[in-house]
């Protein structure tokens, strides 16, 4: 579980935050006093700098937080230049196979639940869309 | 995922547009001639720009699980003049020939 926190990738994301995101924070307190000494543009880059830290802590978090599978599968086909992988998982319409039954409402309802599930994943955190 | 590359496109064409205006029109302007309007205006428009090409950059590299140097591109390119069009074509081409992977459990358009 807290294994991932530690690899020599997540070391890498580490410390490339900790320096990335107070960076910004401090880039951005920069501009405040800069716009605060008469030039407004610099308003704008007030704003700007801590959205970057913001975007660089959740970056961080979801690369941290990433499939470690999904990792060696990257990895593997960079190495190989194949595109398709064996671990590939069923497609969802090879999965849910519709059987007539006769009852029309429940065929509805069957015919319903194979389109949700053609229509992709639930959502997870690391997938907040579900809809890739 | 089709959806998502368009997006990325569409921002980093336009982006890439807006910091070439920026630096090659705007600030030979403000210190060569002293005009600093296009800088003034084209300034905080690039900025926010930005964001968004940021967030739509971030998005398609979460769909197409892009690899740390992929996404320390795809920064770079809001940033230095030009390098949006190079990094747009090699991101895409990745994309395209699936390298960037498509996730298990998907399955494939096209």
């Amino acid at each position: 579980m807290w294994k991932r926190w530690l690899t020599p990738r997540s070391m890498l994301l580490h410390l490339a935050v900790l320096i990335v995101a107070p960076g910004c924070l401090i880039a951005g307190w920069w501009q405040m006093t800069v716009a605060l000494s008469g030039n407004y543009l610099s308003f704008v880059y007030t704003v700007e700098w801590p959205v970057f830290a913001v975007l660089a802590v959740v970056m961080w978090w979801q690369l941290i937080n990433e499939d470690p599978g999904q990792i060696r599968e990257r990895k593997q086909k960079r190495g190989s230049g194949e595109s398709s992988s064996p671990s590939e998982r069923l497609a969802p319409e090879e999965v849910t196979s519709q059987v007539a039954t006769g009852d029309d409402e429940l065929d509805a309802y069957n015919g319903y639940l194979a389109s949700l599930a053609a229509r992709g994943r639930s959502k997870t955190w690391r997938d907040p869309w579900g809809d890739r | 995922m089709n959806a998502s590359m368009r997006r990325y496109r569409v921002m980093a064409y336009i982006v890439g547009v807006a910091l070439i205006i920026l630096v090659l029109v705007g600030v030979p302007l403000q210190y060569a001639a002293g005009e600093s309007i296009v800088v003034t205006v084209v300034g905080p428009i690039h900025g926010i720009l930005y964001i968004i090409y940021l967030l739509s950059a971030l998005d398609l590299a979460r769909r197409a699980r892009f690899s740390i140097p992929q996404m320390i591109a795809m920064v770079c390119a809001g940033l230095v003049p030009f390098l949006a069009f190079v990094v747009e074509r090699w991101i895409t081409s990745q994309v395209e020939k699936g390298s960037a992977g498509s996730s298990p459990g998907t399955p494939r358009s096209q």
